[in-house]
């Protein structure tokens, strides 16, 4: 502490230089932190996705998956559960607002784990042919409650057979959210099944295959779509994780433009702080002699130099964290509709733990010069040039 | 004239004392190559994409699809689209179609496809295109590469450029359809349009194998003139027969190019800004430094008799100078790094482009930045007290 006065006047040695420094470093580090977030949120949108589930799809769009599919797939070696599926995309009053509901089918409680519905969720939804269950996050953003009545209209025409398009779904309960995701809501297969048109009820659907242990899942999906290869309905079938990590990878390479675009944030400012304390060293250089000739140690004077660098750094790292957090989702609302279920960046503790990591080295980087010289600084002739 | 001989004088002077400045200078040029490098980089996306829409489309071409196209997740309208035998029988009849020198109307009706990966977990969709007899007189831009075009009849494509780079498929591989292995017999340029990031095959036979046997995903429509589409498009949504719709062929793929192009500018310009932003204050922090280590020598100027206006001008120049050098370091390594590289984004595969424009626009970008952070030390430096200033040490 009986150092903070020397670090405090040396901070402040040049005022506008010195908030101008801690400006740009916190500008670097809010582009950098913005980085950090969009590649561990997406890492953790990937990870989050099991690996053990496979979604079954038509191979083709003209291929439509029948419910009579699924005993076939149950036979498969490796299967634990089959569930059918049929997704409804639509809208809720307004066809900007785009609403998806998942409808799965009595078996959905044994190979849907991942929304984490339990036993007596799944009873009360099927005995309630227009329940709807609500994840936190939907429910924010819909704003419904227990006892609700939700109405999407499909977006497909012809989806109902009596010509209407509109699904009223009564809200059943509020169930806690899926990590990293961005909010659900499940219905039932046979409320939507049964209002349409009798030549597609059965049809269109897709399955969701539980398999009993994660390392086979590739195996299993060969031999699902091996299995209808050459049938009517030829399947493609990938597991969770995969998809997801397909949907994350799908803007590019990802982890190469966010690591040269951070790279390029701190290089500029390493250049920035080590030219700034470079002139700071050299025109306090007298004043440095001067606390070396009244009994300073060479390693107090270089502690000294490193805290007036890694000071800004770190105040830098710990504001330029918090803007990146205002600035993450902004980018988002220009992504296309049908990839809008991305997440968010988050910036989460790690992003500011890593922040801090890379500010505290940025500023030993920038002080190397400077404290070699300070090192082999000659005391005598500083003060020589002092007293002329 | 005095004042601009005086602005010359200064800047001319400014910049021969750059090298005993030369550290803060190179700074503030590496900086400006960092910005500009990592904007023109992250544009070259949209330009690409852009650029590879622009030239798969034609004002004089209209492409006809059905009203009710959802496309799903990357899809085009196109692909989801259902044009029935019986509405293809009545495009033939419409009016303002173009003629072929036999006299046939210019119409082709044409089916695309999604193919799965290959295999299994692989990323990546690839689209498949069934061309009829008229497709390629369409598209005076197709161009045989390598190998042969397909037969019709025959279970057997070509691959474009992009789609050969972007999968690794070659001339003699085979593709996965659901009734058997096909050959890959050639492949195609089409003037770098997105068209090259597909696979192409006949009609016919690529409907039956998508599984598409009784309609069409679109009809594309030589127009007698480009001016022709409205009373086109009239006629087509007004028939009650029909219930199709039509957009300029130009226009669809712009369309659907700007889907994903307005996330990635979005996200280069936050980019662009936030850096610019950093330069920003960074060029301040250098420029002011740079006028108090010129005290004496811009005390000397205004003792001479040059005015505050011409100081603060040169070093306004002095720092648009750097930024310009670095601008053009930073865009030439983002130009020789990226540009012509293939890419595959949102199933869209297109060469990343850093056009003369794009390097001009990274240049202006980094003039401006300039001369917004020379405005605060030039300003201090038009008013530095002179006779103060000539007493420094």
């Amino acid at each position: 502490m009986k150092y903070a006065p020397l670090v405090w006047s040396a901070l402040w040695h040049k005022p506008v230089e010195a908030v101008l420094t801690w400006l740009t470093v916190t500008v670097a580090f809010a582009l950098f932190g913005l980085m950090l977030g969009v590649n561990a949120t997406l890492q953790a949108y990937i990870d989050s996705a099991p690996e053990d589930i496979l979604s079954v799809y038509p191979r083709f769009q003209s291929a439509r998956l029948q419910v009579g599919m699924r005993e076939a797939i149950e036979r498969i070696d490796g299967v634990s559960a089959t569930s059918v599926m049929f997704i409804l995309n639509g809208y809720h009053t307004d066809p900007r607002n785009a609403v998806t509901v998942i409808t799965v089918d009595n078996r959905g409680s044994e190979a849907t784990p991942q929304f984490r519905l339990q036993p007596d969720h799944w009873q009360r939804l099927f005995s309630a042919p227009d329940g709807l269950y609500v994840s936190e996050r939907a429910a924010a953003r819909w704003n419904l409650r227990p006892g609700d009545t939700f109405i999407v209209n499909a977006r497909r025409p012809g989806l109902r057979a009596d010509g209407t398009s509109a699904f009223p779904f009564r809200v059943i309960d509020i169930v806690p959210d899926v990590p990293d995701s961005d909010g659900f809501l499940i219905g039932n297969f046979n409320y939507i099944d049964q209002a349409r048109p009798p030549q597609s009820q059965g049809r269109d659907v897709m399955f969701q295959v539980l398999v009993s242990d994660a390392s086979r899942a590739l195996e299993v999906s060969r031999q699902i779509d091996r299995l209808f290869a050459n049938s009517g309905t030829p399947t493609f079938s990938i597991s969770q994780r995969h998809a997801s990590q397909n949907m994350a990878n799908s803007s590019g390479n990802r982890a190469l433009a966010t690591s040269i675009v951070g790279a390029a944030g701190l290089f500029m400012i390493l250049l920035l702080i080590a030219n700034g304390i470079a002139q700071s060293v050299r025109e306090r250089a007298p004043q440095l002699a001067v606390l070396s000739a009244i009994g300073f140690q060479s390693r107090h004077v270089m502690g000294l130099i490193l805290a007036e660098v890694a000071i800004p750094c770190l105040a830098g790292a710990i504001l330029g964290t918090f803007l990146a957090w205002q600035l993450a989702g902004w980018p988002l609302k220009f992504l296309p509709g049908d990839f809008a279920y991305l997440p968010a960046p988050t910036i989460s503790r790690s992003v500011l733990l890593w922040a801090l990591a890379f500010a505290a080295l940025l500023a030993v980087a920038s002080a190397v010069v400077p404290l070699i010289r300070v090192r082999r600084m000659s005391v005598v002739n500083q003060l020589a040039g002092l007293a002329r | 004239m005095k004042p601009l001989v005086e602005m010359l004088v200064a800047t001319r002077l400014s910049l021969m004392t750059l090298p005993q400045r030369m550290g803060s200078s190179l700074v503030i040029v590496v900086c400006m190559a960092c910005v500009v490098g990592v904007l023109v980089s992250l544009l070259s996306v949209t330009v690409g994409l852009l650029q590879a829409s622009e030239v798969a489309g034609s004002p004089s071409r209209a492409i006809v699809f059905s009203k009710d196209a959802y496309p799903g997740p990357g899809g085009r309208p196109e692909e989801a689209s259902h044009i029935s035998r019986e509405a293809l029988a009545v495009l033939e009849g419409a009016p303002y179609m173009a003629r072929f020198a036999d006299g046939k109307p210019v119409i082709e009706a044409e089916v695309l496809g999604i193919l799965p990966p290959v295999e299994g977990f692989a990323s990546g969709s690839l689209f498949i295109r069934g061309l009829g007899r008229n497709s390629l007189a369409m598209r005076p831009e197709f161009r045989i590469t390598e190998g042969r075009l397909f037969r019709p009849g025959m279970h057997e494509v070509i691959v474009g450029r992009g789609a050969a780079k972007v999968f690794g498929l070659e001339v003699g591989d085979t593709i996965i359809m659901p009734d058997g292995e096909w050959p890959i017999v050639g492949s195609f340029s089409a003037g770098g349009s997105i068209m090259e990031a597909e696979l192409v095959g006949d009609a016919p036979t690529v409907m039956s194998a998508v599984m598409r046997t009784t309609n069409f995903s679109s009809v594309l429509i030589g127009l007698d003139s480009p001016d022709s589409f409205d009373a086109f498009k009239s006629w087509l949504t007004s028939n009650p027969a029909l219930s199709l719709t039509a957009e300029r062929q130009s226009d669809y793929y712009r369309r659907v190019a700007r889907r994903y192009s307005s996330f990635f500018t979005s996200v280069a310009y936050l980019v662009g800004m936030i850096m610019a932003l950093g330069a920003l204050f960074g060029s301040v922090k250098i420029l002011h430094g740079s006028v108090d280590s010129r005290a004496r020598e811009i005390a000397a100027l205004r003792a001479i008799g040059y005015g505050g206006v011409a100081v603060a001008v040169s070093v306004i120049l002095e720092a648009v100078a750097l930024s310009v050098i670095g601008a053009l370091i930073g865009a030439g390594i983002a130009r020789v790094l990226f540009d012509g590289r293939w890419q595959a984004i949102f199933n869209a595969v297109f060469t990343l482009s850093i056009s003369p424009q794009l390097v001009a626009l990274g240049v202006a970008w980094a003039m401006l930045i300039a001369a917004l952070g020379g405005l605060a030390p030039a300003i201090r430096s038009a008013r530095l007290p002179v006779a103060e200033a000539l007493r420094r040490s």
